[in-house]
């Protein structure tokens, strides 16, 4: 059983919060409160302030003058990406009739990750033709959704 | 039938290579341990205020925070903090995780949540579909297979 255990509770959690996230977005944005841009920039500036704080915090988190470059680099482009994504997620969900469709398109990602995950990454189990066919049986479960809609 | 050739899919479609490249970089940094859990969540997340504050200064329609609605705003420290909490939720979950397929499967569940919550609540998105919800739950016998033939 795969779904057990301290990443499975966390995830689960992380589920729930991305619910209220992207439903809060929608709102926001079908009510009109906010512009997208708008939106990705204070939500922005919001989460840097947060992590500002948890900075101070956590008295075990090191200066970035002591990571290396690569570290550095790595975080750097992350960030840039995450970033980016955000941009498109925004403008995705405000040009869309309901959150849920972008949320279900976005759900496609397993493939590939899985694929990325199990092929390249060497701590990752090896690819396994069962659990790739429960990914295509999820991603059917998607496009029956979208021929109803 | 969703329209493929809308603009909404189109930025959905560019937002899944985007996921893809920032969660499986997660994953190999953590991997590598190139850097801690929460130092990456703190990064990150001052990363993402500063290129938040660089696009504040860059859009000049953006209006000024005095200028923006209380309420509003609310909203938005609100939401801040939500993406926060994910953040934290998610990267220890990655971290956690053999392989960083498993907190996405979970994550794309959410999908159910927000497909009926915005279905019943929001004025402007469809009526609740008894079929949709079949095709929601579809997916989860996808993951029922997985659980069953994964072996970490």
């Amino acid at each position: 059983m795969v779904f057990k255990g301290k990443w499975f509770i966390l995830a689960v959690i992380a589920m729930f919060i991305i619910v209220i996230l992207d439903a809060g977005k929608k709102y926001i944005l079908d009510l009109r409160l906010l512009n997208p841009s708008e939106l990705i920039i204070y939500t922005s500036i919001g989460i840097g302030l947060f992590g500002l704080l948890h900075y101070f915090y956590d008295k075990k988190c090191r200066t970035l003058t002591r990571f290396n470059r690569k570290a550095l680099l790595f975080l750097f482009i992350l960030s840039l990406l995450g970033y980016i994504f955000n941009i498109v997620f925004v403008n995705s969900i405000n040009l869309s009739p309901d959150v849920t469709l972008v949320s279900m398109v976005l759900s496609l990602n397993i493939i590939l990750i899985y694929l990325i995950s199990s092929l390249f990454f060497k701590k990752s189990p090896n690819f396994n033709p069962n659990v790739f066919l429960g990914l295509i049986l999820i991603i059917i479960g998607i496009n029956i959704i979208s021929k109803n809609f | 039938m969703i329209n493929i050739h809308s603009k909404w899919f189109g930025y959905s479609i560019l937002g899944i290579l985007f996921v893809c490249v920032v969660d499986l970089g997660r994953k190999y940094v953590l991997d590598k341990n190139m850097i801690r859990c929460d130092e990456m969540i703190i990064y990150l997340a001052m990363f993402a205020g500063i290129l938040g504050f660089l696009h504040y200064i860059s859009d000049k329609k953006c209006r000024n925070p005095i200028k923006i609605p209380n309420k509003s705003l609310f909203y938005v420290f609100l939401l801040a903090l939500s993406v926060y909490a994910f953040n934290i939720s998610f990267t220890r979950s990655i971290y956690y995780a053999s392989d960083v397929t498993w907190p996405v499967i979970m994550i794309s569940l959410a999908a159910i949540f927000i497909y009926l919550y915005s279905s019943l609540f929001f004025d402007d998105s469809p009526d609740f579909d008894w079929k949709i919800l079949l095709g929601v739950c579809l997916t989860v016998v996808g993951l029922g297979i997985i659980s069953i033939y994964f072996k970490d």
